[in-house]
């Protein structure tokens, strides 16, 4: 995964084609149940009265991001035309997608997070084998973490 | 001596200042809450301050030092405001899957 470019309507990025694959089949797997956001007691005051259901709301929201981003992945045009790469996948985001990229990543992160039982440090163990149950989960973590930081590094330098 | 006034020798008028009974209220009410960030042990640093500049509009140094706050201290008070903008604020946060939530502000 490489940066291309950066203007005022967002960045490009190349992706190979195993990246590219990765990154979709991960947003396919059923997301892990998310443990309901922490709300202030007046927030949950406000929602006994009638108001906004927050829950609702985020899952809705982190479904319709992994759905945009998935479509965005799928359709990334072919890229076989750079120097020294192997034909990929061109992702264009705009500022709003890199920021929907960053929170879906983050939910995978989350979920896996919660699956693992709240694991502090979230680091997998020395001994961890493929063949557990928790492998999928350290390993969505760990993508996730990898693409996430090198995302924000690209993008943000320094 | 003229009193510039115009008031009697020996007097003074004091001013009485033009109160609105309830300004005072008001501005309780527009800025009686405040966005709370708390720790977690999953958020990573950098992108906890990426999405504090980009929920408040804040520089990198603003960001980074408040994300440090939340590191160390366990939470840091983000910004102080009515309640429906410290609901959007709190809403935008947690689409990023951040831990916050709105807590009445200190007298």
């Amino acid at each position: 995964m490489r940066l291309l470019g950066k203007d005022a309507e967002g960045t490009s990025w190349l992706l190979s084609q195993d990246e590219c694959g990765l990154l979709v089949s991960m947003l396919r797997l059923p997301p892990g149940p998310r443990s309901a956001p922490r709300l202030s007691l007046a927030a949950r005051k406000l929602q006994a009265l009638g108001g906004v259901e927050l829950a609702d709301e985020l899952e809705a929201h982190r479904a319709s991001t992994r759905r945009r981003l998935q479509d965005l992945l799928e359709h990334a045009p072919g890229a076989d035309t750079v120097e020294g790469d192997a034909p990929g996948r061109l992702l264009r985001l705009s500022g709003t997608d890199f920021e929907l990229f960053l929170q879906v990543l983050n939910d995978v992160r989350l979920a896996a997070w919660e699956r693992l039982g709240h694991p502090n440090p979230p680091e997998p163990p020395d001994d961890l084998s493929t063949g557990t149950p928790e492998f999928r989960f350290w390993f969505e973590l760990v993508v996730a973490s990898r693409v996430q930081g090198f995302l924000l590094s690209a993008a943000f330098p320094g | 001596m003229t009193d510039p006034t115009g008031n009697a020798p020996g007097t003074v008028e004091i001013p009485v200042p033009q109160i609105d009974p309830e300004a005072e209220t008001r501005v309780d009410r527009e800025r009686d809450y405040v966005v709370v960030a708390w720790d977690d042990p999953v958020n990573l640093m950098p992108y906890v301050t990426h999405v504090f500049q980009q929920v408040f509009g804040w520089s990198h140094d603003k960001a980074h030092r408040h994300m440090l706050e939340v590191h160390e201290k366990g939470r840091s008070a983000l910004v102080r405001e009515s309640f429906e903008k410290a609901e959007h604020h709190v809403h935008a946060l947690q689409k990023y899957s951040l831990n916050a939530t709105i807590e009445p502000g200190l007298p």
